[in-house]
């Protein structure tokens, strides 16, 4: 187990019920280096996940304290956390189906409020843990379990919906750019508001055999770098790009919910007092 | 360019042999990541299944490794560390 891993994970959970080469482990491993180079501690940081490949392989690996919580609740149990424990960082890793479908009212309004919570949304652009139906990170006319002629829907950016709900942090990488999305998962865990880090990932069982015909992990995550760089391996371009790098900072500029509602509460009690004496 | 390298080269005598490169055998998955991202010949497969079934990745030739780093990235089963001696 490598260095990190030991520091922070529990070891019973080590290694998770992941397929091989799944981009999970990956992604976690990052987030392990960010949280060691802000000098975080285990009690520091509260790990909370949903339901899915990402909540199933991620639960209760964190060696501080972790919750599950039901498909796309994360951030309602996290809004309850963090107004009892304004001080510690919360890192909410969810899925894409999680955060961008079943959750999206949840995290729209943790947005709106300046939650201050990370939510890293590890997209393999499917629900994979079910099978690999197509969800609404699927790209145009792929083909999954749920759309054998391709994805017929629109797309849908869950960074855009995020930044104009209000998040003060947003960010987009993928499992081929592991030192700007140590970079960024910094800058988030550093905003004492709302942070979104989207990154995208190889799933090989599901959306790979489905989608690009293949379980090979090489292929997979093959794939995943010609569309972050919009080249593949023979120069050619890719049929499309992702943008990724910092969409939106405007970290710390605006007052964090549990904040404003602590001192709400604070006013509401001086008033009461106040008014109590003869 | 290819994220992963199938071609490779022993590195320039001076820049290899300071690292120490260790794999727990026992977590690994076989995914093959650190083989192809490594652009010299360190790693290889063993041909002896690991406790989760899987043939895992060894350490081979240690004294290529120049310290890039990548192996220790890329592996999604947080297997590898790589440290100057
Ligand atoms: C309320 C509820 N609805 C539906 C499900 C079934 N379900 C389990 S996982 C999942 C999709 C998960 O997709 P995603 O969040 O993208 O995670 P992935 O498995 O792709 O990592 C669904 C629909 C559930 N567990 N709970
Ligand atoms: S089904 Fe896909 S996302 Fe789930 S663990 Fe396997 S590779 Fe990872
Ligand atoms: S650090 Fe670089 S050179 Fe050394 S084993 Fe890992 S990938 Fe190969
Ligand atoms: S990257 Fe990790 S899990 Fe994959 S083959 Fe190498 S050591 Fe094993
Ligand atoms: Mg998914």
């Amino acid at each position: 187990m490598n260095k990190l891993a030991a520091k922070y994970l529990r070891p019973s959970q080590i290694p998770t019920k992941a397929c091989h080469g799944c981009g999970i482990g990956m992604i976690e491993n990052w987030l392990l280096q960010a949280i060691d180079e802000l000098g975080l501690k285990q009690e520091d940081v509260i790990f909370g996940t949903g339901i899915g490949c990402v909540g199933r392989q991620t639960f209760a690996t964190w060696g501080g304290d972790n919750f599950g919580a039901t498909h796309g609740r994360a951030l309602a149990v996290a809004t309850g956390l963090k107004l009892a424990q304004p001080d510690k960082k919360y890192l909410i890793v969810v899925g894409d189906g999680d955060a961008a479908s079943i959750g999206t009212s949840h995290l729209i309004h943790a947005a709106r409020r300046n939650l201050g919570v990370t939510v890293i949304c590890e997209d393999n652009m499917g629900y994979e843990s079910t099978g690999g139906q197509f969800s609404p990170t699927t790209p145009a006319g792929y083909v999954t379990n749920s759309s054998p002629y391709g994805m017929v829907e629109p797309g849908f950016d869950p960074c855009d919906v995020v930044k104009a709900a209000g998040a003060t942090f947003v960010a987009e990488t993928t499992a081929t750019q592991w030192h700007q999305t140590v970079k960024i998962v910094k800058k988030a865990l550093q905003n004492d508001g709302f942070s979104f880090v989207h990154v995208r990932f190889p799933c090989n069982e599901n959306f790979g055999a489905y989608a690009l015909g293949t379980r090979d992990t090489l292929k997979n995550l093959e794939w995943i770098y010609e569309h972050t760089q919009g080249r593949k391996a023979d120069g050619s371009e890719t049929d499309f790009t992702w943008e990724t790098g910092i969409k939106h900072d405007a970290s710390n500029s605006r007052p964090e919910f549990s904040r404003l509602l602590r001192d709400m509460n604070a006013r509401v009690k001086a008033d009461m007092e106040a008014k109590r004496r003869p | 360019m290819a994220l992963f390298k199938t071609e490779k080269k022993p590195p320039r005598a001076g820049i290899a042999g300071k690292w120490d490169v260790v794999i727990g055998e026992d977590m690994c998955k076989a995914c093959g990541f650190c083989l192809n991202v490594c652009p010299v010949p360190v790693f290889e497969y063993r041909t002896v299944p690991n406790k989760l079934g899987w043939f895992p990745m060894y350490v081979k030739h240690e004294e290529h490794c120049i310290g890039c780093m990548l192996c220790y990235q890329i592996c999604p089963d947080f297997c590898i560390d790589v440290a100057a001696k």
